[in-house]
């Protein structure tokens, strides 16, 4: 049938070679400026690495200006590649590569000096945690934006859940109470969200924006109020589980198995949010009403019903993650506690390409960077100032957002409003 | 994402008015009271508002909280005791923002000057004037389809921008405050294009972009003011030197009595809000900013360049936003600055500008209105938390952006040509 | 099944878009509704499907009345639909589009991937319809992913009555001959299918009984016997005709030379591929093809909205290539764009506002970066009266205005500033009768005072009566240029890429579907 042939238009040639000159030349530039760097500042200093959790004194050290050096010339030859010509489907290889060897040289690099160490097994455990509000969030965007319903209000959520679980907490004396009242919290802001987005159908963006500035002011002024009689504020905790053996594996160990409840729930919720979307009836029809809310309709699914309790279950996910700022890290609330990590957690969905799969894999490498950052703020002796190492998360993301490492596709009706009165 | 469009929503007009003979103009009044026209959301807002911040008055507060464990006991306790709370509570508010009674009365009986009756109102009035520039730095933006939600972190550069020319030079004042207030504004607008140019060249969405650069203008305060340059050579605590007495804004009400802060930059403030609205809708500019704003496609097959327009309404915007921050550095800041100096006064733009419906004259009243909130709330503090003031704000304008949810709660009737509401489009 | 309607009417407020229709679709018939855009087809077929509510009326399946609240209502009591814009998720595969809302689960809702693509393969076959369950619709060819949606929509519990919704729309002269055939064997197998089209030949070669509607009502009900031309008098109430008095061209030197010109998509596709086309002054050339072989990003690349991959646009002599909008525009290029809701007009901005919307930065109406109001509503007023633009006055908002007078406003911002060439992008889609002939005389105007004129149409009716000279386009590239008195079949045969082999095979299917 001549049909079949008919309208495919030609894919562009990914074996041809092409060239990326800004890329390459950037790349080439930040490469030889590490070398040099490397070769002419850091002489004779070393990066110390050490495994002090499971087997103490078990400790190796890395000449810095060496290993600084190759990971420069790594970057510049990347750059080079991209610059002289290189077939187009080993561009994103390339560029990746280059880009990682780039920020390996500059943790290397921040880790020098004399007296920092880099201890493994902690940064890598305190890692994992810290990706832990990225995770939730970023699972919350990703249920509502699989919906078609953009939720730029994770960062209120947050607040709400963090707020709400030490007040519940405390009232009720029960972490785990606690732990629902955030959830419940971090619901009834998205719940606003659902209805505005669902049955008035005003600007999601917008209406976000408001929730957060609602969600910071409900909490500051209860913050207020509630202080001046004690007993509302007061930290609670949830147990590290501690997997005996397993926890005593050399750099896994405590990675893994000695970890706070919180990190288990969110990997068990990476996996479960995984399943239901693309495993199960529920999970097709979230991704139609988000790609094409008419087809959905057309076949029955009531697309604003389904966007409505999508949306205001997400909540329960992002309340959780704001739980994780109070009583995962046993503190009592303090305004503005989340610090903006909610947008973080935007980001981090965009990397994870609205998968959680993609979006454990974003956190990490979030939690990673906002750790590391931590890690030598408080290690002293760092050549950069505290707060441009507190900036490293914030900065990442708008890298992310600009797409400058990739561009990533949005479910297609991702922020419209549907009217089935509309065709 | 223009600011607003009438839609025509599923509820059709009812069924038309049998033909009358001339309706009185009572009863024309009293129908436009109870119909969802934008004047009157505004106004149910605004009440709605303060009953909602009512009721977390009470259920926040312990003792009246506990009155109605014993309701049905003795009811008096729980409802008068309500009432008490809510009085005194917006009654402070009042005081702080537009007249003391107690200063009226120590005024009546010979005890204060004029000067000192005039306080909470110079208050509203300094508070307003940051709430202006920054109120339109977003609302600028707004009508070229821009979510500027950076104006914090625009007019934290554009403070340390004053700052920086309002301590290092040494010149007349004639040229010294000009040339301070350009600085800030050259700063917060360079730092404002940012999100503008990220949006046209990469396509980031600015809402995340500026907020992220918030988060990185809040922490390079800390950094800056902790460096030599800027750091005060008198004070340890984390404080800015002071600006030279040349650089500083004259206060308007200083001859009546030292402590009335309210300076020139209230005066500004309305000229560039003259300004902005001259520009929107004389100016070819305007008229750029206004169809890319309304229709992005549109206005780049008529040949106009969406992504310059971007580019430089955010700078201009973020320029704007920078005025807030030279008012604070050269005006209530003059004697140094440090990280409380900015307020929310960035964030609060983003409500003075939603409830202003991104228009410039709507954008003062609108700051009027908040910075009467602001100076309320800080001066009823601690009795009444500081943050009611956002709470009112961000409570208000999710009323405003849903005027069907005002018409639901309130049963209001629609209005000819449909409600007005905030467009909804995607990013 | 039989359906029936009876009296069924459908107001949006004071409009009334279908008023008091009456019709039988008999079990096994093919009955087709005949009527022009905007005559209320669209609405009535919503309503069948249960996807907007009837004012008034009934709606009767095998006798009985039934009342549809929403689509699966409608798909519960036997009906099924092919919508003209087809409601495919374009991620997802045949057979989770083909389940969507029937969902085969091995309960707890967890899909049964293989028990939906066994459900896709026995309906395919069935039908004789045959699809991969695996592809990813996006990927899909248009005429293949109409065949998704009939399996779709024959994939309801008890499909009996077919909608079909302006389904040729989309596709190639030998994709339609397909879809007739499969609508004739659906038909002999027992489906009833309800057929809705404005194109009379199609009509005429497969329907049993024909009903046409104009302003939302029936206004005859005809058997397929009918001739075209009484079909046409019923949908259009009077004597039209699409001829335009025209002279001869006399085309002169090169005016707009597109040269080897690649556009590529964001994906990697290249949608314009090494394309060449030269317009002379004096001649309108008609850019004829299916929609969605590089039309629209040829247009953009032209006006410089895309970047091309490679190749050169001349305008007037000069390499244009790299010049921005604005200075193609200052320098004498007319853009008609084909979709007016969203490149056309701002909606927001009123009449006068967007009779400037290009001209906006030049005197006489601003000076200094100043606007100078005076000036823009002369030349508003001006041109409401040349054009004649139906409108209050020329501070109205666009929005308020008919779709004809919108496309008025652009054709006057076009018209009334010197230009050198004109791209007209589907001018007169979704425009009345009496508009479509007032922009046709001035695009001949325009040719005769010299202008070189690039005309995209899908509707080859268009294509003939006004090109001097006919191109088709086809994978983004011109298959063919050709004289305008060459026969339908062969630009038909074109428009599909047809080499030689494949179009002594598409001249078999045409003879085998009797359309001519």
């Amino acid at each position: 049938m001549a049909v079949d042939t008919a309208t495919a238009p030609a894919l562009l040639d990914e074996s041809a070679v092409a060239r990326k000159p800004i890329h390459g030349w950037s790349l080439a530039v930040l490469g030889a400026l590490m070398t040099v760097g490397a070769l002419t500042q850091l002489g004779g200093r070393e990066v110390l690495f050490r495994l002090d959790q499971t087997s103490p004194g078990a400790e190796w050290a890395l000449p810095a200006s060496f290993a600084v050096a190759v990971l420069g010339v790594l970057t510049a030859l990347g750059g080079a590649l991209m610059v002289y010509g290189i077939q187009r489907r080993f561009h994103k290889t390339v560029l990746a590569v280059a880009v990682t060897c780039f920020a390996l040289g500059l943790l290397l690099w921040a880790m020098s000096p004399e007296g920092v160490v880099f201890r493994v097994e902690a940064i890598l455990a305190g890692a994992l945690f810290l990706s832990m509000p990225y995770i939730f969030g970023a699972l919350s965007g990703v249920v509502c934006e699989r919906s078609g319903v953009i939720n730029i209000g994770i960062e209120g959520q947050f607040l709400m859940g963090a707020f709400s679980g030490v007040l519940v907490a405390s009232i009720s004396g029960n972490v785990y109470i606690g732990i629902v009242g955030a959830m419940l919290a971090g619901s009834l802001s998205t719940l606003l969200l659902a209805l505005m987005a669902t049955k008035y159908q005003v600007n999601q963006v917008v209406v976000g924006v408001i929730l957060n500035l609602l969600a910071l002011g409900l909490t500051g002024f209860m913050f207020d109020q509630l202080k001046k009689t004690p007993g509302y504020n007061v930290a609670a905790s949830v147990p590290v589980l501690d997997f005996g053996p397993l926890a005593e594996i050399p750099i896994i160990g405590p990675t893994l198995f000695r970890q706070n409840l919180f990190v288990y729930v969110g990997l068990a919720l990476v996996a479960l949010v995984w399943f239901l979307l693309f495993r199960t009836r529920w999970g097709l029809r979230t991704r139609s009403v988000g790609e094409h809310p008419a087809a959905a309709d057309a076949m029955g699914v009531n697309v604003n019903r389904l966007r409505f309790w999508n949306v205001t279950a997400a909540g329960l996910i992002s309340g959780f993650g704001g739980a994780f700022f109070t009583i995962a890290n046993s503190l009592a609330f303090t305004k503005n506690m989340t610090a903006g990590l909610g947008f973080v957690a935007l980001a981090v969905m965009i990397v994870g390409r609205w998968n959680p799969l993609g979006v454990l894999a974003g956190a990490l490498i979030f939690g990673f960077t906002t750790q590391v950052s931590r890690y030598l703020d408080t290690a002293g002796n760092s050549i950069v100032p505290g707060e441009f190492l507190q900036m490293l998360p914030y900065a990442v993301t708008i890298v992310v957002v600009a797409g400058l490492i990739g561009r990533a596709k949005a479910p297609a009706a991702d922020g419209v409003p549907y009217n089935p009165g509309d065709k | 994402m223009t600011t607003e469009n009438t839609t025509a929503t599923a509820e059709q007009p009812e069924s038309p008015e049998p033909p009358e003979s001339k309706p009185s103009f009572a009863r024309l009044f009293g129908r436009y009271l109870i119909e969802a026209n934008s004047v009157m959301v505004t106004v149910y807002s605004l009440l709605l508002a303060f009953a909602i911040g009512a009721v977390l008055l009470i259920v926040s507060d312990e003792q009246v909280r506990s009155s109605y464990g014993y309701f049905f006991a003795r009811p008096s306790d729980a409802l008068g005791g309500s009432w008490n709370l809510i009085y005194s509570s917006y009654m402070d508010l009042f005081q702080g923002a537009i007249l003391n009674f107690n200063t009226l009365e120590r005024f009546q009986a010979g005890n204060a000057d004029f000067g000192d009756l005039l306080r909470p109102l110079s208050e509203t009035l300094t508070n307003a004037t940051p709430l202006i520039f920054t109120g339109l730095a977003v609302g600028l933006a707004f009508r070229a389809g821009l979510f500027n939600i950076g104006a914090q972190g625009q007019m934290i550069f554009g403070m340390l921008g004053a700052l920086v020319i309002g301590f290092s030079l040494n010149v007349p004042a004639i040229v010294h405050i000009p040339l301070a207030i350009l600085a800030g504004a050259v700063a917060g607008g360079l730092f404002g294009a940012v999100p503008g140019v990220l949006k046209a060249t990469t396509g980031a969405h600015e809402v995340i972009s500026s907020i992220m650069l918030n988060n990185i203008a809040a922490l390079f305060l800390v950094w800056a003011l902790s460096t030599k340059f800027i750091h005060s050579e008198t004070r340890s605590e984390l404080v800015s030197k002071p600006v030279r007495d040349s650089a500083e804004l004259p206060a308007l009400l200083g001859w009546l009595n030292p402590s009335l802060r309210v300076n020139l930059a209230i005066v500004v403030g309305v000229a560039v809000a003259v300004g902005v609205w001259w520009l929107l809708t004389k100016s070819t500019f305007g008229y750029r900013i206004r169809a890319v704003g309304f229709n992005g496609p549109a206005s780049a097959t008529a040949g106009m360049s969406v992504g310059r327009t971007y580019a430089t309404t955010m700078g201009a915007a973020g320029a704007l936003a920078g005025l807030a921050g030279a008012a604070l550095a050269l005006g209530t800041g003059s004697g140094g600055v440090n990280t409380a100096t900015v307020l929310e006064y960035g964030f609060d733009g983003i409500t003075v500008a939603l409830l202003g419906r991104a228009n410039p004259a709507g954008i003062v009243v609108s700051a009027l209105l908040f910075g009467a909130l602001k100076a309320g709330a800080l001066s009823a503090q601690p009795d009444v938390p500081v943050d009611i003031s956002t709470l009112l704000q961000a409570t208000i304008v999710l009323f405003i952006a849903a005027p069907a949810l005002v018409k639901a709660i309130l049963r209001l009737r629609t209005p000819r040509g449909g409600l007005v509401t905030l467009e909804a489009k995607g990013w | 099944m039989q359906l029936e309607l009876r009296g069924l009417t459908k107001k949006f407020g004071s409009f009334t878009a279908d008023d008091d229709i009456d019709l039988t679709v008999e079990p096994g018939q093919i009955h087709a509704i005949l009527g022009e855009n905007g005559a209320g087809k669209s609405t009535l077929m919503n309503m069948l499907y249960g996807i907007l509510r009837p004012t008034a009326g009934q709606i009767l399946v095998d006798g009985e009345p039934v009342e549809f609240s929403g689509p699966g209502d409608a798909i519960a009591a036997g009906i099924g639909m092919v919508h003209q814009h087809f409601k495919l998720v374009g991620p997802f595969s045949v057979a989770d589009n083909v389940q969507l809302g029937r969902e085969h689960t091995r309960g707890a809702g967890v899909l049964s991937i293989r028990d939906a693509r066994e459900a896709v393969r026995e309906v395919s076959e069935r039908y004789g319809l045959a699809l991969d369950p695996d592809a990813i619709v996006e990927n899909l060819p248009v005429g293949v992913q109409q065949r998704v949606e009939i399996v779709k929509a024959l994939s309801g519990p008890k499909t009996e009555l077919l909608i079909l919704d302006e389904p040729t729309a989309v596709l190639t002269p030998a994709e339609i001959t397909e879809l007739l055939e499969i609508m004739r064997s659906l038909a002999d197998s027992g489906t009833s299918i309800l057929f809705i089209s404005h194109k009379l030949k199609e009509v005429q070669s497969v329907a049993d009984t024909v009903t046409v509607i104009r302003r939302g009502k029936v206004v005859a009900e005809l058997p397929p016997t009918a001739s075209t031309a009484e079909m046409a008098s019923a949908m259009v109430g009077r004597a039209i005709s699409l001829e335009v008095d025209k002279t001869a061209a006399e085309p002169g030197e090169p005016r707009l030379e597109i040269e080897g010109l690649t556009v590529v998509d964001d994906q990697g596709f290249k949608i314009v591929d090494g394309l060449d086309l030269t317009v002379h002054s004096g001649e309108i050339v008609g850019l004829a093809g299916v929609e969605g072989n590089g039309q629209t990003e040829l247009a953009r690349a032209v006006l410089g909205l895309m970047k091309p991959a490679s190749g050169r646009v001349r305008l007037d002599g000069r390499d244009a290539t790299h010049e921005p909008p604005a200075e193609r525009i200052e320098q004498g290029l007319g853009y008609i764009p084909e979709d007016r809701a969203r490149d056309g007009v701002i909606t927001e901005f009123t009449v006068a506002e967007n009779i400037i919307l290009n001209q906006y930065r030049d005197r006489p109406y601003s000076k200094r970066g100043v606007v100078d109001a005076a000036a823009v509503r002369k030349r508003a007023v001006d041109s409401i009266a040349e054009f004649d633009i139906r409108t209050q006055s020329p501070t109205e908002l666009v929005a308020s205005l008919s779709g004809g007078n919108q496309q008025k406003v652009i054709i006057a911002r076009e018209f009334s500033r010197p230009r050198r060439v004109l791209v007209a992008a589907q001018p007169t889609r979704g425009v009345d009768v009496g508009a479509t002939e007032f922009i046709h005389s001035r695009l001949i105007t325009e040719r005769d005072t010299g202008t070189g004129v690039l005309l995209i149409s899908s509707e080859l009716d268009e294509i003939y009566a006004l090109a001097d000279r006919i191109a088709v386009i086809y994978n983004g590239k011109i298959v063919g240029e050709v004289d305008p008195d060459t026969p339908r079949e062969v630009i038909g045969r074109l428009m599909v890429g047809a080499d030689a082999d494949a179009a002594t095979e598409a001249d078999h299917a045409e003879n085998d579907g009797g359309d001519r």
